[in-house]
């Protein structure tokens, strides 16, 4: 870790998309922690001022349940205090010493986003749904094509999953349903469920866990909504939640077969350019 | 496209000696025949029975209509446990934090046939207590099985001859009484020594019995742990023992698995997870789990996705052009079914409500996915059998009320041969 932050400092910090940051909320020795943390968003300021910063405060079941709150949220402040007097040193610095420029970066930029986790519950799912979400290049093109794909086959939701954690990388939700459906948590849950079931399916067939299990599913609960999982992209699945009716399912599935080649992008390098270029590719093979 | 499929496929689909073709109303399956063949005799032989004694209350335990479940065992042997874990779905690592019974816990099982789950303090000895007399007949006189339950990692020794005590006593009075004992807490020993710890017990139990010349008890004994499917497993198989005909059940599974090539059909409890029948190929406990881990993956999206009411305008707006037709009629089976294909050699999974509380769950043939709309009309004809099956063989009080309509059936059935 001392080693991280002295001799390979340039190494480890450079390039950085994504730090992520795991404190233990029992932890006893909280300053130490701080000053460790202190110390290497400082040196993420340093060499890849552009990375994102996501605290995960770990090990929440071990907290009284109404003492959760209040306790992530002190400890949550902390650290926020403490990012931004990290940013501000580098950037007296940076200034000072006529580094890299930081005047393009904002506080706002460089704040920690912070969630609560526990391995004992779904939270981590929720947690590392929106990393992965932040981390998608072309999100807005791909989220304008699935709210397209969502209107024009009348579904009620569209969640895209990530092949082998089943996180969500991307969702649609009509209007109506976005409305009305109670469970807010539900994109976790369903993580939760698909990935067990996925654990349960490597235990029956004997093939290694993050092999691909299942290429299908389909479920109708008569006449009250209907849903199908599906292998969308190499890399995804994809969850179609409808409205009940055979005619409807039918039509939906072959729509979402045709539908593949729009999204054949999520499957490119995840380099932007080459996303970039391939968005064109297939747009053209649409309009074709 | 669907119905034109159904329809081609309708002329081989004869070949399954359960279904019948939808399209005539007076047609009567060869199943129905039989089933009500079965009633027929079953009422009449009650009826000499009757006629010929009064009835007698632990004659025919399963007749009264609830069957009873006594889980018994030493203190701290995991009874709780197991019917927090089976009945109640919770977490088996919870159960390290349940206070020790103090009294009877009774419990009701409201399913396909209604249980009743007696759990008893391990402390008490019922049949030697000086403070205290217990009715026998209160707590023994309906029980279909008393579970006893053996801790595995304990010494067993005790428990063994408390057992041994208990069956001699209930040999007197209430032989018919199924003693089935779980050797629990099996998870973390080694295959070998399980098998060694059964032997042992097996041994032990029936060599003092033999001893004492009680020689025809049933007594079954199971390997268990809440930590896996084995409990699940154990219950199904005691619960089965209580089903009346339930050879019948067995035969439509198995004859639907061989129709339509099925690996393994399963018959599902969808709140415990107990399975009360299967089809007569072997037992395998890889296809028990991952059948009982579907019916969790359905509940969790029929919680998340239908458990909650539609805006009033929904249905309006779904049955308005391009399909104008109200949405019963839309859909093409009003009970959930479901389907998923395993990447593994193209195995299906299917997954089909019965009623409110049953769910057959199969595991099909591998590449057969092809065949979907027949093997649909086959599963549904036997669902129809099922659905049947139970109405017929309800207990008696509410068995009055179905009986016109079953004779019925048989006068159409006269008219129409």
């Amino acid at each position: 870790m001392e080693n991280y932050l002295s001799q390979q400092r340039a190494h480890v910090f450079s390039n950085v998309g994504v730090l992520i940051y795991v404190f233990d909320i029992e932890s006893r020795d909280v300053d130490r922690d701080l000053f460790t943390y202190s110390n290497i968003v400082s040196a993420l300021f340093q060499f890849s001022r552009d990375a994102k910063i996501f605290v995960l405060i770990h090990k929440m079941d071990l907290i009284q349940p109404q003492q959760r709150e209040a306790m992530f949220d002190a400890r949550v402040n902390i650290i926020r205090r403490k990012t931004f007097e990290a940013f501000a040193l580098i950037r007296k610095q940076n200034r000072e010493l006529g580094g890299q420029d930081t005047s393009g970066v904002s506080e706002a930029d460089v704040e920690p986003q912070a969630f609560a986790t526990s391995i004992w519950d779904q939270s981590l799912y929720k947690a590392w749904a929106s990393i992965i979400h932040d981390l998608v290049p072309n999100l807005s093109v791909i989220e304008t094509q699935l709210a397209a794909l969502g209107a024009a086959i009348e579904a009620e939701e569209i969640l895209l999953f990530e092949r082998t954690s089943f996180l969500v990388v991307s969702k649609w939700t009509s209007e109506t349903a976005a409305r009305e459906n109670p469970f807010g948590d539900r994109f976790e849950r369903l993580s939760n469920v698909l990935k067990a079931w996925k654990h349960t399916c490597s235990k029956y067939t004997g093939t290694p866990r993050n092999s691909e299990q299942f290429t299908d599913f389909e479920y109708k609960a008569g006449a009250n909504f209907s849903v199908f999982v599906t292998k969308f992209t190499t890399n995804t699945y994809i969850q179609v939640v409808l409205p009940p009716g055979e005619a409807r399912f039918n039509a939906a599935k072959l729509n979402v077969a045709i539908a593949r080649s729009w999204f054949k992008f999520l499957d490119g390098p995840s380099a932007p350019v080459a996303t970039g270029s391939a968005v064109t590719g297939s747009s053209g093979d649409y309009a074709a | 496209m669907a119905t034109s499929l159904t329809k081609r496929t309708s002329s081989t689909e004869h070949r399954d000696p359960h279904s019948a073709p939808r399209s005539r109303g007076l047609y009567i399956s060869p199943a129905t025949v039989k089933l009500n063949h079965i009633y027929e005799q079953n009422r009449q032989r009650q009826q000499k029975k009757d006629g010929v004694k009064a009835p007698e209350p632990t004659a025919t335990p399963l007749a009264k209509g609830k069957p009873r479940l006594l889980l018994m065992g030493q203190r701290r042997s995991g009874k709780s446990s197991i019917s927090s874990v089976v009945f109640h779905k919770l977490p088996p690592n919870e159960t390290l934090y349940l206070e020790s019974t103090a009294r009877i816990q009774k419990d009701s099982l409201n399913s396909f046939m209604d249980f009743q789950v007696w759990d008893f303090p391990g402390q008490i000895d019922i049949f030697d207590n000086p403070n205290f007399t217990f009715d026998m007949d209160a707590i023994f006189g309906e029980v279909g099985a008393l579970i006893w339950v053996i801790d595995a990692q304990d010494d067993y020794l005790e428990a063994v001859s408390k057992l041994n005590a208990t069956i001699l006593h209930l040999q007197r009075s209430y032989p018919h009484i199924l003693i089935e004992v779980f050797i629990h807490k099996v998870d973390g020993l080694s295959d070998d020594y399980k098998l060694d710890i059964q032997r042992d017990v097996t041994i032990r139990i029936q060599d003092e019995l033999s001893d004492q010349g009680v020689e025809n008890a049933s007594i079954s004994f199971y390997l268990t742990s809440i930590y896996n499917h084995s409990i699940f497993e154990a219950f199904s198989k005691v619960i089965q023992k209580l089903i009346p005909r339930l050879g019948q059940l067995e035969a439509l599974l198995t004859s639907l698995c061989r129709t339509c090539r099925f690996d393994k059909a399963y018959l599902f409890d969808v709140n415990t997870k107990i399975y009360i029948a299967t089809d007569s190929s072997p037992e395998d406990v890889a296809s028990y789990e991952i059948c009982s881990d579907y019916v969790d993956v359905i509940i969790d999206f029929t919680e998340v996705y239908g458990s909650w009411q539609r805006s009033p305008g929904w249905r309006a707006k779904l049955e308005q052009p391009p399909w104008p037709k109200r949405l019963e009629d839309q859909i093409g089976c009003d009970l959930a079914e479901s389907g998923m294909i395993l990447s593994d050699a193209q195995r299906p999974i299917i997954l089909r409500e019965v009623d409110r509380f049953l769910a057959l769950v199969a595991i099909m043939h591998e590449g057969s996915y092809d065949k979907m709309p027949l093997i649909n009309m086959n599963v549904d004809e036997v669902v129809k059998g099922l659905t049947e099956f139970f109405e017929i063989t309800k207990p008696k009080e509410t068995r009055v009320a179905g009986k016109d309509s079953i004779q019925g059936q048989m006068e159409q059935l006269a008219l129409g041969s």
